[in-house]
């Protein structure tokens, strides 16, 4: 963890109700894709904690929906607002565990996280699928991204405006070595029970520190309490208890 | 250039500050050490520690309100055979003073058995009791309610402690300097308060409450006035030391508990938004002491 300011390149709508924020400064604290950061928000008293999309050089950048206050506030920062953050939280995905053909199921804004990754995974040489389900078209975000990464790209939405009509789970490919999850809880449980092999799952709960020393985040696993800040927020198939 | 002196006794012991992260907000300080060098702390106040494992309330326990913020975590916690056998021998590495071990308990004689247990550790130099807590049903708060079931509480921890024993006490009672007393009376060595304030949130959108616990504890900043007055009472309404704490964020709030008649303060909450709170705090206390006068911390406490 490494407590920096960050300052901002700029914030685009990217889709309905979820922006894109770049930041340059000192990410070094940030070791792993599936990590998050912790912000301060000016007037706000618990910093938003938001999951890391995208690294590179100096740049942060996060995705995000506007759900409340905080979010509202940061979809409104323009270049050189400064914001304090707590970078490199979490444990983040195993990019070891992938196996040759891994595959990334996203719901809604439980896709940023997974570029990072998809990003990662690539420079390693892996063929990679991806599954992604949002309520409506114009939720949808991120087809383009993935596919420059070299990822297959399959897209679900919830009315059928656009990909296959359904959930994640319809649009699942028969083969792969192993699978990241993150979405909302529905969508990792059913998930959870549609896919084959073992997997990793991305959750999020609201949060005091963000660092572990609250205990504010936990959640029951099979190997005893996890601290969805500390001990997670990437969480393995086998450890869950819904 | 002057030496502006920070030190500190309570119940006896010397503490080089009067700074005490508050229990609840530091873990067992891990998760601190690896920001800054944790001895810089006049003592710390462990993770409530009860006899058997807890792993607390249901999720969301959390909320974010206006200067401040609402838990409802319910003392998950390892159990104390645990504490003893894993997280004390780990924090013995990163803190090398006496800690304060908080214990909670959901009967009279569950606290005094943690108590008779963390007794025998070397690296524990006070006892602070919570009978305050105001997350969990049948526990901590209804003790703390009631000046008879506190005397009774802490009448059966002193039987089975040499260790100071400190009662943290509850804001939501009439009279907080009644249980003070009822405390005193029966042989506490001291008092912290003020535990959290009850408090609750709703979501707009979902039109249910935040926290699955429907309420929960407040603290942080807004709490800061109402922790002030409530120790500036229960300070002259007793002659044990008085431990303060809610709310407090800076060397000023430290200083203006002191002055109120804290003899030490926790800092809790703030340590959750800003995790060099503490160490901030420290390093600035000589400062604020320049600034408004005061060459000795010991000299100004009770001074109005």
């Amino acid at each position: 963890m490494k407590q920096v300011v960050m300052k901002v390149v700029k914030t685009d709508k990217i889709a309905a109700s979820v922006y894109k924020t770049t930041f340059t400064g000192d990410i070094s604290g940030i070791t792993n894709a599936g990590q998050f950061v912790n912000v301060k928000i000016d007037g706000l008293y618990l910093r938003r904690p938001i999951s890391v999309c995208d690294l590179s050089d100096n740049t942060l950048t996060l995705v995000y929906k506007v759900v409340g206050k905080g979010t509202e506030m940061l979809s409104r920062s323009t270049s050189g607002d400064k914001f304090d953050m707590l970078t490199g939280l979490g444990n983040g995905y195993d990019i070891s565990a992938s196996g040759d053909k891994p595959l990334l199921i996203g719901g809604g804004v439980g896709v940023p996280p997974l570029y990072y990754l998809a990003k990662l995974l690539a420079e390693k040489g892996k063929t990679l699928s991806v599954a992604l389900g949002f309520n409506t078209e114009k939720d949808v975000f991120f087809i383009n991204e993935f596919e420059n990464l070299g990822c297959k790209v399959k897209v679900a939405t919830v009315d059928g405006s656009f990909g296959v009509k359904g959930f994640v789970t319809n649009v699942l490919p028969e083969e792969y070595s192993y699978f990241y999850a993150c979405g909302p809880e529905p969508m990792l449980k059913a998930v959870y029970n549609a896919t084959k092999t073992d997997g990793e799952f991305s959750f999020e709960e609201r949060m005091g520190c963000g660092f572990g020393a609250c205990m504010g985040c936990s959640c029951k696993t099979t190997v005893g309490a996890k601290r969805i800040c500390k001990d997670g927020p990437v969480i393995k198939k086998g450890e869950i208890l819904w | 250039m002057v030496d502006y002196d920070t030190k500190v006794e309570l119940c006896g012991l010397p503490l080089d500050n009067p700074v005490i992260p508050a229990s609840g907000t530091f873990g067992y300080g891990y998760e601190f050490a690896e920001l800054y060098d944790i001895n810089i702390l006049g003592t710390f106040s462990c993770k409530g520690t009860t006899l058997k494992e807890r792993f607390g309330n249901p999720t969301p326990r959390i909320a974010d309100c206006t200067a401040g913020m609402l838990n409802s975590v319910g003392l998950q916690n390892p159990g104390v055979d645990k504490v003893v056998s894993e997280e004390l021998p780990r924090l013995k590495k990163v803190f090398g003073k006496k800690i304060m071990a908080n214990v909670s308990g959901f009967s009279i004689e569950e606290y005094a058995e943690v108590c008779r247990v963390l007794d025998k550790e070397d690296t524990v130099g006070w006892l602070e009791v919570n009978v305050s807590c105001p997350n969990v049903h049948g526990g901590g708060l209804s003790f703390g309610t009631d000046g008879k079931s506190v005397a009774a509480v802490t009448k059966a921890v002193k039987k089975v402690t040499s260790k100071p024993v400190i009662i943290k006490l509850s804001p939501n009672v009439k009279d907080v300097t009644e249980i003070a007393k009822a405390a005193e009376g029966a042989g506490a060595d001291g008092v912290s308060l003020i535990n959290t304030l009850v408090g609750m949130r709703i979501d707009l959108k979902s039109k249910k409450p935040v926290l699955a616990n429907i309420t929960g504890g407040l603290s942080g900043p807004a709490v800061f006035p109402v922790a002030l007055a409530m120790v500036y009472k229960t300070a002259r309404a007793v002659k044990i030391p008085v431990v303060g704490m809610g709310g407090i964020s800076s060397a000023e709030d430290v200083i203006e508990m002191m002055l109120a008649g804290a003899v030490a303060v926790e800092v809790g909450a703030a340590n959750l938004v800003n995790p060099y709170a503490c160490k901030e705090i420290i390093e600035n206390l000589p400062k604020a002491m320049e600034k408004y006068g005061i060459k000795s911390l010991k000299e100004i406490r009770g001074l109005i």
